[in-house]
């Protein structure tokens, strides 16, 4: 009896995870026209100066598709820490019979999020993307350094959040998506502007600072497929 | 069949006995309001508890290994730092605020003088790795627990496999902290009829409910709430409160209202740790108020109170000491995990 119930249960869960798709959302970070390593110096254009890229985390939550303006899908999974160092691919299993042609997700965890305390998984305190002196996730941390930066050792510090009024800092994306898999390029030269290396070279706390970098974020994105 | 189904009961029976006999119930009298921690996504346990009580007492959480919350936080007194008006931190480092006293947590929704933090777990976070208290990270103190024996027993005896995790490091401390419930003071007893005032002890409990009770509101003796109490500002620190977070100038100089329980136990007062004994506290609130644009409407008219008046005050305000919290064993530095003082063991041994 014991082992009809467990065969049942095993075929059950094969037959499920072949009948879901895998898709995937990637990032790839750039310079230019360049894959973006970290660590790399690379020349900024109308400059003699360069730069470098040490560090890029960010906060991908919510993801869902669409048909036609309709969701047919929603991750179970809320909230995923993309690090470019260690990983910068999203699997989803999507049922088989799903066909979709958008995606949908946000830049950020959700305010609620934001005030439940100690969370397990991508959103323990320890991956270093929760304030410490304050409460909030960092939803986008981008750090390094360029000789444009009048800071010391050059360095530039984006920690970029808050979740209260008026200086949320969740971002909503949509892009078309009709295949398996969506590369989104993250052009980093048009993130990480002159200006704004020269003026704000560290944004490290919620305000308005911390909202322009971070729409100026999500509009640099592009989808490739 | 039949055995299967005895078997399979008994087998539940014990693992949810096992299961209820490790739960801690927390306890508080019918007088307080409801808690507004939620139990219900960090469930009390006694390992649990116990290896919160260890990380508080242990400098393993800072950078050099010198200071743990209980340096700052001492169960003597009532878990503030008396004789220090500012905190102090790792290589003799001076802070900018009084470290408060830590009890009655599970009332309290925001944390800090300045309310920068919103949720208890989140609290330890902030001493942890300000550079002028602990000056060490989360992560780092993870990796450090990760290769400590004695934690990994902890971890496991709390959450089933010694897994070190944030999550699991900050709720176990919330856990030792959300126990620290001070509620057995002299007060206490005389709302539950176990004891009654003097009558000077009464005459201060009336002037107590016309003069104070609005801000420091019975039986938690604060609102949790932040105002402007009207001290002027000391320009060596230039603190102006919950301005600092929200930037708001609606916020500038207001604090959190601290409890007037255990007093006799956490001074000095105020956010600076600026009065050292009551009656300097008394005579600000007489005498002392700096009108400003934020300043509480509750002090905008002067409280006055004759000399007499200021001594009954008092009178009441000791009955709000408990010695019984005070002195709780269970509070105390755990000498069983520890053995000799925490600063004697270096934590590369354990």
């Amino acid at each position: 009896m014991r082992y009809v119930v467990a065969i049942i249960i095993i075929s059950l869960t094969f037959y499920l995870e072949l009948m879901a798709q895998q898709a995937q959302i990637s990032f790839t970070p750039k310079w230019s026209n360049e894959t973006l390593i970290l660590g790399k110096y690379y020349p900024i254009s109308n400059s003699n100066d360069s730069i470098r890229v040490d560090v890029v985390k960010f906060y991908i939550t919510n993801i869902s598709l669409w048909k036609q303006g309709n969701q047919v899908y929603s991750s179970p999974v809320e909230h995923h820490l993309i690090n470019l160092e260690t990983n910068n691919t999203i699997d989803l299993k999507v049922p088989q019979q799903i066909s979709f042609d958008t995606i949908q997700f946000f830049i950020g965890t959700d305010s609620i999020t934001n005030t439940l305390g100690a969370m397990s998984g991508d959103l323990d305190a320890m991956h270093g993307m929760y304030w410490a002196w304050q409460s909030g996730y960092i939803n986008v941390k981008i750090e390094g350094a360029s000789s444009i930066c009048k800071t010391r050792k050059n360095l530039f510090q984006y920690h970029l959040g808050g979740y209260l009024s008026p200086n949320q800092t969740r971002q909503q994306v949509t892009f078309a998506m009709a295949n398996q898999h969506i590369n989104i390029f993250i052009p980093f030269d048009e993130i990480l502007q002159l200006q704004t290396l020269q003026n704000t070279p560290e944004v490290m706390s919620p305000g308005t600072q911390a909202v322009i970098n971070i729409q100026r974020f999500k509009q640099a994105l592009k989808p490739t497929e | 069949m039949k055995k299967q189904v005895l078997v399979l009961s008994a087998l539940v029976t014990i693992i949810s006995l096992f299961a209820f006999t490790a739960k801690h119930v927390f306890l508080y009298p019918t007088h307080f309001p409801k808690p507004v921690y939620h139990f219900n996504n960090n469930t009390l346990s006694k390992a649990k508890i116990e290896l919160g009580r260890v990380l508080f007492y242990d400098p393993i959480l800072s950078k050099d290994g010198s200071i743990s919350c209980a340096s700052c936080h001492s169960s003597y007194n009532a878990f503030a730092h008396t004789d220090h008006d500012l905190s102090h931190g790792i290589n003799d480092q001076i802070g900018f605020r009084n470290a408060p006293a830590l009890f009655n947590l599970a009332w309290q929704q925001q944390f800090m003088w300045d309310g920068a933090i919103n949720h208890l777990d989140m609290q330890a976070l902030a001493p942890i790795a300000h550079p002028k208290e602990m000056g060490e990270n989360l992560t780092d103190v993870v990796t450090k627990l990760q290769s400590s024996t004695l934690y990994k027993t902890l971890f496991k005896n709390a959450y089933h496999d010694s897994l070190v995790t944030g999550e699991r490091l900050l709720k176990a401390m919330s856990q030792f902290q959300l126990t620290l419930v001070s509620s057995e003071s002299k007060y206490d007893k005389v709302i539950k009829k176990q004891a009654s005032f003097t009558e000077q002890e009464q005459r201060g409990y009336t002037l107590f409910k016309q003069h104070c009770n609005s801000c420091h509101t019975e039986p938690l003796f604060s609102n949790y709430t932040f105002a402007n109490n009207g001290l002027p500002v000391d320009s060596t620190l230039n603190d102006f409160g919950k301005m600092n977070i929200t930037r708001k100038k609606e916020d500038s100089l207001l604090f959190k209202i601290p409890t007037l329980r255990n007093l006799s136990y956490t001074f000095p007062y105020m956010h600076d740790g600026r009065f050292k004994k009551l009656n300097e506290v008394l005579h600000h609130y007489t005498q002392g108020i700096k009108p400003s644009a934020t300043l509480a409407v509750q002090l905008k008219n002067n409280i006055n109170l004759s000399p007499y008046q200021k001594t009954d005050l008092m009178a009441f305000i000791l009955t709000l000491n408990d010695s019984a919290f005070v002195f709780n064993p269970n509070h105390k530095y755990p000498h069983q995990v520890f053995g000799a003082t925490p600063n004697n063991i270096p934590t590369n041994k354990r």
